[in-house]
């Protein structure tokens, strides 16, 4: 395993398949990221960072129905699991953590 | 739906993308498609779709998540492996036989030498604390310089030794005091001569181990010096099926009888140790002896007496021990310290250990191990080369198998497993059959090298690691390469039968049959130099009448006395030809020491350590010594017992001519020892005459120079020479004449030849293992080229006919068919040839004496290998050459 790190681009993914709870699938994970950043995301990264997730054990997948929309393939649906909670409360952590520590005149300026 | 995704793009991610992924991704892209056709259109989104499909068809982001779920049942799947590879088996049968032949005979040699090889490397380890244990032994510097080494040491060193220093947890002492001792048990006509009479320190196992049979303590039966402690061998000996304990054993020497008790007996000692006692008693016994002489020679600073061992505490240097040791010898010794230095040899290395005086055992010799090493990884070597040969070449034949294999969907490490497995099989079948051969030729085996292997040894558990490490090792090293050749099929090519064998394998195949071929060069030159320097040695200038003369063991002073009588009476027989005495020949190391110190006043001062050989007068006539000058002992000049004949090498080095030395004057200096202190004693001698040299010892060593002196009465050995062919007889005379002059001294007595037999066992054993294992490559390279052949042949079917009908003759086609074996063979000389000479060329160092052997012994051993090659291919190619061609071609 790679190491239990969380890219931002994963924390995003992963944050994206806690909100899209049950429904959280490659298209729909992408169009979450979409909507929620405006950036526009490659289904190619989003699968990869999904199968890197689940080999981290952050998130669980099942195969849903096959759908005439999706040419008669499957889904594969992914849930948050417990440990993928923590790792988002973990980064969550650090970066409040960090945000405290900056110097007040930087928070000012702006 | 109007639109559709690229059909072509949507292959691509079919054929790239992982298997596990393909669903999920497919069906994502699609819905996303779909989903870009309504919003930005679907030129664009075909454009985007393509993007995506090479994102996701990226082999790194395409890792399988898990492994794939075993497609059969793990039991089904390995009982249609054996299935499948005992179809195989059948089915090519004389292949299948070639291989596990050869296999099973180089598996039978290599386990025959590792077992050899293991038990010469675990010598000694079986005491406890084997690896802390230290023989101490010394070297001293003779009276001409030359340094010279004793295996044994003083008493009382160790026990000093012991005393001065921390860090020696026990030191324990034995001897052989009196080799070889005249044995008796109560009944006064029932001599034996023992050679493994040992005398120990009654703490004996604080350092060896000795397991008793009888039960009790070896401590407690050694602490009474009456005690003797004997081994099966000798209990079945001396009392048959009476119980031994308790019975009496009577040790006569110098015309003292000690009188013993049997305490317990003791296991025979293993093969691999450097002494194995037949007889223990306890040293204390012999110190009525050393009051009646006023001499203690157990407890001793000069008399090297016994060996002496030492167990070193775990962390102690041996090195500051040698310092300890060295230290006592300057406070004790006196002037001697100077030239006397210790030596500690570790209790493991005393086997191989060289050119000290009274070892116990004929020194192992390490080279010979390694080269018994690497001649059985060798032939293991030829038998893998066999499988790989045969293998690769059946490739054809399962060349089908493996496509459709593929085409079902098995995986390449699937079909590498499978053919591993299948060598592994072959494998195990052959080491099964080794197995078997190996406890049929056990007894050979150990008469072979004097060892006592038995079926105990081989269920070992380093044995039984050796045989897993070798299953391993063979059925891998032999399935490496045909499996991965034959998994590497394309499918396709495979089950069109357009395939064709290319030529890597092919080029492959020829090298290993090269290698195969120059190894067997190496042992048939090998074999061939070996018996040559063997009859070189049999024919050497001591040993010509080896098997006519018999050697009698003198036992002690007392018998030197009576010898004239003897001979007197025993040659009133015509068939006892001629009788003399010497010293004990031909000379092994392990008999000690014949230097004397000799001056030539007339010429130098310098002190000359030569070797004296005390003869009788009778000596150098019956030996048939040649005289280069000089003249001969005389009875009819009494005082030839002060003379001395020298030989060329002492000639040479005085520096003079043979006839100038005649007349010379030498003073000869020995030491006598009293109350342990030498005493020089100074004689002069006249040199009479001048030999041509003689091997009276090893043609391992230089000969040194000699002095021959008529001093019969230091004779060890009478030597008698028999005439004509009733040696039985002569032999019964001879011994019924020796009850009559010594009655209390057991006749022991062997041929020449067989001491020269003890002699050159090395090279003897080599010799007769060379000749196996020679045997055994050959069969082996002759195995594998059978394959070969006949599988050429078999190929060359349809070929063979085309040529048949356009008229070539049966023998052109033999010519085609063996003349790419015999180009094989020149190549493989070509590469041996210089590989043999540099082999033979090392071994012949070791001797000073060799055989002249040329460079033709090459040259025959080239044509024997090439009449082979030409007569095992041709057997088989002949049968393929002789077919009707309408037979070979009617495949159509």
């Amino acid at each position: 395993m790679k190491g239990t790190y969380l890219g931002e681009f994963e924390e995003i993914v992963l944050l994206a398949a806690g909100i899209l709870h049950g429904r959280a699938y490659g298209v729909s994970i992408r169009q979450e990221i979409e909507n929620q950043t405006g950036r526009n995301v490659n289904i190619g990264a989003v699968h990869t960072a999904l199968h890197r997730l689940e080999a981290k054990g952050y998130l669980t997948s099942k195969f849903g129905e096959a759908e005439e929309v999706r040419g008669g393939k499957r889904k594969r649906l992914f849930t948050l699991t417990s440990s993928g909670m923590n790792a988002l409360r973990e980064a969550q952590a650090i970066r409040k953590q960090m945000w405290a520590q900056l110097p007040k005149i930087l928070l000012q300026r702006s | 739906m109007k639109y559709h995704p690229p059909y072509f793009a949507t292959k691509i991610l079919q054929w790239f993308c992982h298997a596990e992924l393909v669903e999920e991704v497919e069906g994502d892209l699609y819905e996303l498609f779909r989903e870009r056709v309504e919003t930005v259109g679907p030129f664009r989104a075909k454009l985007y779709y393509w993007t995506d499909v090479l994102h996701s068809i990226n082999p790194r982001r395409s890792e399988p998540r898990k492994p794939s779920p075993p497609s059969l049942p793990y039991r089904d799947r390995l009982s249609h492996f054996f299935i499948i590879a005992f179809r195989n088996m059948l089915r090519s049968k004389s292949s299948s036989i070639l291989n596990l032949s050869g296999l099973a005979i180089s598996l039978t040699g290599f386990l025959l030498i590792a077992l050899y090889l293991i038990d010469e490397a675990t010598y000694d380890s079986f005491h406890p604390d084997a690896d802390h244990v230290y023989r101490i032994s010394y070297s001293f510097k003779g009276f001409d310089g030359k340094e010279g080494r004793d295996a044994r040491a003083a008493g009382l060193w160790c026990i000093k030794l012991k005393e001065s220093m921390p860090g020696i947890k026990a030191v324990t002492r034995f001897s052989r005091f009196g080799y070889p001792g005249n044995v008796r048990t109560s009944d006064p006509n029932h001599v034996f001569v023992e050679q493994q009479f040992f005398w120990v320190d009654p703490n004996f196992t604080d350092i060896f181990s000795l397991p008793l049979i009888t039960g009790g303590d070896v401590k407690t039966i050694l602490s009474d010096p009456k005690h003797v402690i004997i081994n099966e061998t000798i209990a079945h000996k001396y009392f048959g099926a009476d119980d031994p304990v308790g019975q009496p054993i009577i040790y006569m020497r110098d015309g003292m009888e000690f009188q013993l008790i049997v305490g317990a007996v003791m296991k025979r000692a293993p093969s691999n140790t450097h002494f194995k006692p037949d007889f223990i008693a306890s040293s204390v016994a012999l110190d009525p002896l050393w009051k009646r002489n006023n001499e203690d020679r157990v407890n001793s600073w000069m008399d090297s007496f016994s060996y002496s061992f030492v167990t070193l505490e775990p962390g102690t240097d041996p090195a500051k021990v040698s310092q300890a040791l060295q230290e006592i010898f300057n406070r004790n010794l006196g002037e001697f310290a100077k030239v006397m230095h210790p030596i500690l040899i570790p209790l493991r290395d005393v086997h191989f250990t060289e050119g000290f005086m009274f070892e116990l055992d004929a020194p192992g010799d390490k080279v010979h191990l390694y080269i018994f090493g690497s001649i059985a990884l060798l032939i293991l070597g030829m038998a893998c080369i066999n499988y790989m040969n045969l293998a690769t070449a059946r490739s054809i034949s399962r060349s089908k198998e493996v496509g459709l294999r593929k085409t079902l969907g098995a995986g390449r490490g699937m079909l590498v497993m499978q053919f591993l497995g299948e060598s592994l099989l072959m494998t195990g079948i052959a080491l099964i059959i080794a197995i078997t051969l190996l406890v049929i030729l056990l007894p050979y085996f150990n008469a072979l090298t004097l060892k006592d292997f038995s079926l105990a040894h081989l269920l070992q558990t380093k044995t039984v690691y050796l045989l897993l490490t070798a299953f391993v090792t063979v059925g891998t090293l032999a399935g490496c390469y045909p499996a991965l050749y034959l998994s590497s099929f394309r499918p396709m090519e495979a089950l069109k039968g357009t395939f064709t064998v290319g030529r890597a394998p092919e080029n492959f195949r020829k090298a290993l049959v090269v290698v195969q071929i120059s190894i067997t060069l190496l042992f048939i030159t090998g074999t061939y130099v070996i018996h040559h320097q063997l009859a070189f040695i049999d024919h050497t200038k001591l040993s010509r009448y080896k098997d006519q003369i018999v050697t009698v063991r003198l036992g002690d002073a007392v018998a030197r006395q009576k010898i004239a009588g003897f001979k007197q009476i025993a040659q009133q027989d015509p068939r006892v030809k001629e009788i003399s005495t010497g010293p004990h020949l031909p000379r092994r190391e392990n008999f000690g020491f014949m230097g004397r110190a000799f001056q030539f006043r007339e010429l130098d001062e310098t002190q000359r350590n030569w070797d004296r050989l005390d003869v009788d007068f009778d000596f150098p006539s019956m030996f048939r010594l040649e005289f280069v000058a000089g003249r001969n002992f005389s009875v009819n000049n009494p005082s030839d017992t002060l003379a001395i004949i020298l030989n060329e090498t002492a000639v040479k080095d005085l520096g003079v001519t043979a006839e100038k030395a005649l007349g010379l004057q030498a003073e000869g200096t020995y030491y006598i020892e009293v109350q342990g202190i030498p005493k020089p004693v100074t004689m002069k001698y006249n040199v009479i005459g001048v030999v041509k040299d003689f091997n009276y010892a090893s043609v391992r060593k230089a000969i040194s120079p000699i002095a021959i002196g008529g001093q019969w009465r230091s004779a060890e050995m009478m030597y008698v020479m028999l005439a004509g062919d009733e040696f039985p007889e002569t032999l019964d005379h001879l011994q019924n004449v020796w009850k009559q002059v010594y009655p209390s001294t057991p006749f022991q007595y062997w041929f020449m030849d067989e001491e020269f037999g003890r002699l050159y066992q090395t090279e003897r054993q080599m010799a007769k293992l060379f000749n196996y294992l020679g045997g055994m490559a050959m069969i082996i390279a002759c195995l594998g080229l059978f394959g070969l052949a006949s599988f050429t042949a078999e190929q060359k079917t349809k070929e063979i006919g085309i040529r048949k009908v356009m008229g070539a003759s049966t023998l052109q086609i033999l010519l085609m068919l063996t003349s790419r074996y015999v180009r094989l063979a020149l190549i493989a000389f070509f590469i041996g040839i210089p590989l043999a000479a540099v082999a033979v060329h090392s071994w012949m160092e070791a001797f000073v004496y060799k055989a002249e052997i040329g460079g033709w012994y090459l040259l025959w051993a080239c044509l024997l290998i090439l009449f082979v090659t030409v007569f095992t291919v041709g057997f088989e190619s002949l049968r393929a050459a002789r077919t009707n061609p309408s037979v070979s071609m009617r495949h159509e």
